[in-house]
């Protein structure tokens, strides 16, 4: 009788291990399994949107055949759209500033005074880029005149000198 | 009688032969219009637009390429040249990359696999999930202190996925191949969005290839582009 009960003791023990090994061995596969196919997911709502911008940028373009350069040159509002205008690839077109470029309100800001000028043109946020360049050629502008003013002057004083 | 089956077997045979070689499709060019759009979390947006050539037995790929400035980009083997107004602005050594350009994957018909089955990397895993078949691809023991395993995954025998990992289990990137065209009888995935992880820096890239030719015969000047002196 004792045999039989440790035996029957023994047989649920056993059934109890397989079980827990069972559940155990099934959580495991499906949590690893879960794991590596949410790895797989791709929002492409989110990548859409995320791309917008840039996506009617290519359109416009393939439309349109038009170049960055030509868009920079029209000041077309599709780049301040996509942040382009800002973006490195615009770097060396916008450093070709033209003469037609030069925004002569600030230039004569820089011209007549800088320092009031600084506050209106430099610092101010609203200000685009050719505006601002417009300003420091100004600046530019007027201390080499002053320069070679003030050299004409101190050679004219020199010959005066010599004279005497 | 014995003379007229080998005859006849003879016969088959090379009948058979004849047959598999008229139909065997031979791929060997590749030409899109393609758009790279990035964003990134450090740099700015780009875009870059125009339409790329590669040829698998000159083993050049050629982009011409219109947005943003018109340029010529050829890689090979060996190096990447930048071409401006027909005169070399900058060329960088890199390493063979033409084997695993998605091109030459598609043409040679490896693509499913990402050509994994010919590198170093052993199959480790194979699982079945949500319509997709993951295998997972280890690199030798040699080599697990420098690569990564990567996590490869199908849906329809297509591939699907490609997530590379550092030897830390660090994820670096991931690649999405969606929007499959059959074009001559090729499965090509015409969008391709990576994210790519770089310290604190995560960058995503979409690829989209349109009009896509396949053993296209002309515009043999860019297929057979010869390098200006430099």
């Amino acid at each position: 009788m004792q045999i039989f009960l440790n035996s029957k003791n023994l047989y649920i023990k056993m059934k109890n291990l397989f079980i827990t090994i069972l559940v155990l061995s099934s959580i495991l596969s499906l949590r690893t399994k879960a794991g590596n196919a949410g790895l797989f997911y791709l929002n492409a709502q989110q990548i859409e949107k995320e791309f917008k911008q840039l996506t009617e940028l290519e359109n416009y373009l393939v439309f349109h055949h038009a170049s960055l350069n030509a868009l920079i040159q029209t000041h077309n509002p599709i780049l301040n759209k996509t942040g382009l205008e800002n973006s490195n690839q615009t770097v060396p077109l916008r450093m070709m500033f033209e003469y037609k470029d030069v925004d002569w309100g600030s230039f004569a800001w820089g011209f007549c005074c800088w320092p009031v000028g600084c506050l209106i043109v430099p610092f101010n946020k609203n200000k685009d880029d050719n505006e601002k360049l417009s300003f420091f050629y100004g600046m530019l502008s007027f201390y080499t005149i002053s320069t070679i003013y003030q050299i004409s002057v101190l050679i004219k004083a020199g010959n005066s000198i010599s004279t005497y | 009688m014995a003379f007229f089956k080998k005859k006849t077997i003879l016969l088959f045979s090379f009948l058979l032969f004849v047959v598999s070689f008229v139909f065997s499709q031979n791929y060997f060019r590749f030409e899109a219009d393609y758009s790279i759009k990035e964003k990134s979390t450090v740099d700015d947006p780009m875009l870059n637009m125009g339409r790329l050539y590669f040829d698998l037995h000159n083993r050049s790929i050629v982009y011409d390429i219109t947005f943003p400035e018109h340029e010529i980009i050829v890689m090979n083997d060996t190096a990447i040249y930048k071409i401006r107004n027909n005169q070399v602005t900058e060329v960088i050594t890199a390493p063979n990359f033409i084997d695993f350009s998605i091109f030459s994957l598609i043409l040679n018909g490896q693509l499913s696999y990402f050509g994994l089955k010919n590198t170093i990397y052993k199959l480790t895993n194979v699982e079945k999930d949500n319509g997709m078949v993951i295998t997972t691809w280890e690199p030798p023991e040699k080599f697990k202190d420098i690569k990564g395993k990567m996590l490869l995954s199908q849906i329809d025998k297509k591939l699907n996925g490609l997530i590379s990992f550092d030897n830390e289990d660090n994820i670096i990137s991931k690649q999405f191949f969606k929007d499959y065209q059959v074009i001559n009888g090729l499965e090509i995935p015409t969008t391709i969005t990576q994210f790519l992880y770089t310290g604190m820096d995560e960058k995503i890239k979409l690829t989209t290839y349109k009009n896509i030719k396949i053993n296209n015969m002309q515009n043999e000047e860019y297929y057979n582009y010869s390098i200006p002196d430099y």
